[in-house]
């Protein structure tokens, strides 16, 4: 990730987006680094962005990083839980949408690469397939820090 | 016939407590996973949200049209 990030930072731009977490260790499905290293459920924002410092910091991630606000709507809009990849085209529109999950997550970003290293070789993106013509209704969220 | 009725009931109640639980939300609340109705082809839906290390804002509207936009959703665990 961190890779493709240095590799394609000039010609598209790149945003980690903080969610809640997947498997916090007094969530309900708690994975064992989670109870190591004490992530749990985030009760406010500072939580939230303190958890995503140390993500940044312990993997050394350079990826500018936003938090979702405490009401998950950017997570919600996106369907984005646990974890999942979007590529948006300069017109607005989504060329890639992976599946959520870990399932979904390492095959978007060899598609995501394969896009990014289209669009930088030829300057052209690359066209969306046919049954993807049918545009949704954008829906725009406002921040709310008041959690 | 008591008996038997006794459990039917209680299997009737534990099918529907299961059917139940598999409708909400885990123990946490934790969102259960869903595609959601976001396809290839649609509008990416706007949002505003504010950046960890500068705390600058970020609106994806004014991201869009200069260079595509790669967001990457996830959390430490």
């Amino acid at each position: 990730m961190e890779q493709m990030y240095q590799t394609y930072r000039e010609v598209a731009d790149f945003r980690l987006i903080y969610i809640r977490e997947a498997h916090a260790a007094d969530g309900a499905r708690p994975v064992e680094y989670a109870k190591e290293l004490g992530i749990k459920e985030h009760r406010t924002l500072e939580d939230r962005c303190a958890t995503a410092q140390s993500l940044l910091k312990n993997n050394a991630l350079t990826i500018p990083c936003l938090i979702d606000n405490m009401q998950d709507q950017v997570n919600q809009a996106y369907s984005a839980w646990p974890d999942r990849v979007f590529v948006i085209r300069t017109d607005g529109r989504l060329a890639i949408v992976a599946r959520p999950g870990p399932q979904g997550f390492a095959p978007a970003l060899r598609e995501t690469e394969q896009w990014l290293s289209e669009w930088k070789r030829t300057g052209q993106e690359p066209e969306l397939s046919e049954d993807a013509a049918d545009a949704g209704r954008p829906r725009h969220i406002t921040e709310d820090r008041s959690q | 016939m008591k008996i038997y009725r006794g459990v039917m009931v209680f299997g009737l109640c534990a099918l529907a407590m299961h059917a139940t639980a598999l409708g909400q939300p885990g123990r946490s609340g934790a969102p259960l996973r869903s595609e959601g109705t976001l396809k290839v082809g649609h509008a990416a839906p706007t949002f505003v949200l504010r950046g960890l290390e500068d705390d600058a804002v970020f609106d994806l509207r004014e991201s869009v049209g200069v260079k595509p936009v790669v967001l990457l959703f996830g959390s430490y665990s």
